[in-house]
């Protein structure tokens, strides 16, 4: 993440114009190469920057910036021991003549510490702090192409101006089921609460949400904005969306607007959005078994309480009206069985039923939950790979009949 | 149906509307349509709840009454005893400002002897938490929690660093039902004030030796920890409580090839301020210097020059003449030497040959060089501002300001550094600055305090 006095932007009329790069600009990824292949060398920190300084990259406008990610990616290697024991033993016996002997100057002091050790002034001085991390050669813990290095740029550039950040809103165009699990899944990992102007989210349509954190209840504050800056690169793996922060730069209000169109790449990876074939096959089994019933993917999701909210995966509207949902918890996210079972249990509205997939129901906590949990008798199941049209479709008959 | 209160990341929540008497704390909250409360507000709550006669089920309570015993008893000072009656009759919550080394920790101690709550103990560095962790095991004779510096251990006395405990204090804000915030001046920042929001503890003690603020977030510190309800100065103490103290300015005259370095970048600096009409006089000057020195090629030339004609000023080689001298003068004498910058701190450590402490000493190398110190083994500690706060090493008796800002806070802390009391004890802190350079007029803003109004010696 870039830092207050690296980032580069424009503010008129309050709006905030952040100085991304062009990704495709030749000049640029030229200097880039060159800048990681300094890095690569095997130099200390501050022989990087000498070396930058006689080939002139250091007069780059952009060099600090990129100077900082680059570092970011660096470790230092491990300090020689040996350079603290000879300090110890050096300071020890230069404070021995301070205190014994007659010195008649600052050089006659150095002569004799010098001689002590058998070590040149000059020698000593240098390595008595040479396990200092500037002094000690760095290693790139990951290699990156000069292209994603921009795009880290500018994701980075924009992480900064959003720790500046009191209010952000987030429009998402159409999203799948997965892929709005797993940005809910995100805010609730950066510990951040949304609020949803329209209580029901349809997949096939735009959607906007305000994300603050707890206390922004009582106080509009700049409390969450580290989390929301640690948040920003899951947006960038949204297919549509349009964000607007309202940031406080240079101790003045104003506003920055950002798109997917502006083409800002993430650097995390990327999570499984898997759904498996024979689910998508389900719909078309489960019509032929139980006519009764018309069933379709879901397109909502809702709310639950307590910062949790469900994302059904189908939804059954019997012929006399009547609507059921049905969310299933597949072994890739079991860490939000349990809560999400202890949040229905409380919930009336809409009607959720759970499917539970035998590998996580076997887990010693969803076990006990499962076998406790007198409202998952009466609304849920286990299921092996993917649910049984003919289980689903008799839970489906005993709510309905209740 | 009895309401249920529950802690919820630094807030506290109820799933149904809360009786009238208690509504005006609680805020609805349309993202999880449940009623929300800072978790600060849980004293409050409580004792508007038990005068209305209201009782709920308290699930966000998760500290504990302890039974703590002192191990060494405590004879306290008299501003001591003031300070403890102060905050008790405030209802066991404000800020005490005392003098570094007027006894901040003792106090600390007596308070939590005598609450009797689990304790979480904000301090701002990993060397002040060692210290309150040695002081709290040998007081009440138990293992102490850390959360800092790579430890994650809670007990019912932890002491945390400011940003493990704003990183932590939304999951752990309820377990503690006494916040000690040390150096509470830093609680205001933007980022620590979730400390404070986020914590349940219904008894708060604040304690600093400076609360004053450039930015006037003292009411903010107020807000969070409760009102100043004792303080003392330095000039109260001398000689009783801490020890008396000389304070000699040494001004050095820049060699020849500095000054015309030096006039050079300041020229090229002052002409591109008068040319923008930058009043450098407060924070708002400084920041407009900034944002057009990012401008074009003028500005960074600008900016380079500044920082060159400070950096001249602040290293100037007759500067290590003075401090050889004072060193000399002092050589059985436990003497900190501070700067403003690591590099000028780790130059000086290098030409004599000096233990230098910065932030990237290693902490076991930290350990070392402290513990020698204390125990006279290690005279004289260069240091650029981590020894500015708190940390305890009672036997400094010289203090030298090569470098520094100009903020009066960070000054009267480095002097806090050599006044704690030893029987004999006269403490002295030198001021070495380069003559004629803007060195001087930062000297003269940094000493607007009471504690250098005084005559040189007091």
């Amino acid at each position: 993440m870039l830092t207050k006095d690296l980032l580069r932007y424009k503010i008129r009329l309050e709006k905030v114009t952040p100085s991304f790069v062009d990704v495709t600009d030749a000049a640029l990824l030229a200097f880039v190469h060159s800048l990681q292949t300094l890095f690569t060398a095997g130099s200390t920190e501050q022989e990087l920057q000498e070396t930058a300084s006689q080939l002139g990259l250091d007069l780059h406008p952009l060099f600090a910036g990129f100077k900082k990610l680059l570092l970011d990616q660096c470790e230092a290697t491990e300090a020689n021991e040996q350079v603290e024991t000879q300090r110890w033993a050096i300071i020890q016996e230069a404070q021995r003549f301070r205190q014994d002997t007659l010195l008649r100057s600052v050089a006659h002091y150095q002569e004799l510490v010098s001689h002590a050790f058998q070590k040149p002034v000059e020698k000593l001085k240098t390595e008595l702090y040479q396990d200092l991390p500037q002094y000690r050669p760095l290693t790139l813990t990951s290699s990156i192409s000069p292209v994603d290095l921009l795009h880290r740029y500018n994701c980075s550039l924009m992480q900064g101006l959003l720790i500046h950040a009191r209010k952000v809103t987030l429009e998402v165009g159409p999203l799948s089921v997965a892929q709005r699990r797993e940005l809910l899944r995100s805010l609730k990992f950066h510990r951040l609460l949304v609020t949803f102007p329209d209580p029901e989210w349809k997949a096939d349509s735009n959607f906007i949400m305000e994300i603050s954190g707890p206390l922004d209840l009582f106080e509009k504050t700049t409390l969450y904005s580290m989390n929301l800056a640690s948040f920003f690169p899951r947006i960038l793996h949204l297919p549509e969306w349009k964000l607007q922060a309202e940031l406080v730069l240079k101790k003045k209000p104003c506003v920055v607007t950002l798109t997917h169109k502006q083409g800002l790449r993430s650097h995390y990876a990327v999570r499984d959005h898997h759904v498996p074939e024979e689910l998508s096959q389900f719909t078309q089994t489960f019509q032929e078994v139980c006519p009764d019933w018309r069933v379709q993917m879901a397109t909502h999701f809702f709310p639950i309480g307590k910062n949790a909210y469900s994302c059904p995966d189908f939804l059954f509207e019997h012929s006399t009206g009547k609507k059921i949902y049905l969310e299933l918890f597949h072994r890739w996210h079991s860490s939000q069985v349990v809560g999400r079972i202890e949040a229905l249990e409380t919930t009336k509205n809409p009607l959720i039923l759970l499917g539970i997939c035998k590998s996580i129901a076997k887990q010693k906590l969803i076990q006990e939950k499962l076998e406790k949990s007198q409202w998952f008798q009466e609304n849920g199941f286990v299921f092996t790979e993917f649910p049984r049209a003919k289980i689903v479709s008799s839970l489906l008959e005993s709510v309905n009949s209740r | 149906m009895m309401e249920t209160l529950l802690f919820s990341q630094g807030t506290l929540l109820v799933n149904q509307e809360p009786a009238p008497a208690l509504q005006s704390f609680f805020t609805f909250d349309p993202r999880t349509r449940q009623w929300r409360a800072p978790a600060h507000a849980y004293r409050d709550i409580l004792l508007t709840a038990r005068e209305a006669g209201i009782s709920f089920v308290d699930e966000a309570k998760g500290y504990e009454t302890l039974h703590l015993q002192l191990q060494t008893p405590i004879i306290p000072r008299p501003h001591q005893t003031a300070a403890l009656d102060a905050w008790y009759k405030a209802l066991q919550k404000g800020v005490v400002a005392l003098p570094t080394g007027a006894g901040k920790t003792i106090l600390a101690v007596m308070v939590i002897a005598k609450v009797q709550r689990s304790t979480l103990i904000v301090v701002p560095t990993l060397d002040l938490v060692q210290q309150w962790r040695t002081v709290l095991a040998q007081f009440f004779g138990q293992e102490i929690g850390v959360l800092g510096g790579g430890e994650r251990k809670i007990a019912p006395l932890t002491v945390a660093t400011y940003d493990t405990a704003k990183l932590m204090v939304e999951h752990i804000g309820n377990q503690f039902g006494l916040l000690i915030v040390d150096e509470c001046h830093h609680l205001p920042a933007p980022f620590y004030q979730l400390i404070g929001l986020a914590s349940i503890a219904p008894f708060r003690l604040g304690l600093s030796a400076t609360l004053e603020r450039s930015d006037g977030g003292e009411e903010r510190l107020f807000e969070l920890m409760g009102e100043l309800v004792y303080e003392a100065h330095i000039g109260d103490m001398v000689d009783h409580v801490l020890a008396p103290y000389d304070v000699v300015l040494i001004e050095v005259t820049l060699h020849e090839q500095e000054r015309a370095a030096y006039q050079q970048a300041r020229g090229l600096y002052v002409q591109f301020l008068r040319k923008n009409g930058v009043q450098m006089g407060g924070p708002e000057g400084w920041r407009r210097f900034i944002f057009l020195a990012s401008r074009n090629e003028e500005g960074r030339s600008a900016f380079k020059a500044y920082r060159e004609q400070k950096h001249i000023a602040q290293a100037a080689s007759a500067k290590l003449e003075a401090i050889w001298n004072i060193l000399s003068s002092h050589s059985t004498e436990s003497t900190l030497i501070f700067t403003d910058d690591n590099l000028t701190a780790y130059r000086i450590g290098c030409e004599l040959f000096l233990p230098v402490l910065t932030h990237k000493t290693k902490p076991q190398e930290r350990k070392n060089m402290l513990d020698a110190f204390r125990a006279g083994t290690l005279k004289v500690l260069v240091t650029s501002k981590v020894l500015n706060e708190g940390v305890d090493v009672p036997q400094a008796q010289v203090g030298v300001v090569v470098s520094g800002s100009g903020v009066i806070r960070e000054h009267v802390q480095r002097l806090g550094r050599i006044l704690r009391h030893q029987p004999g004890k006269r403490a002295v802190l030198y001021e070495v600055v380069s003559k004629d350079t803007n060195e001087q007029f930062v000297n003269q803003r940094r000493r607007q305090h009471h504690a250098y109004q005084r005559s040189p010696s007091v």
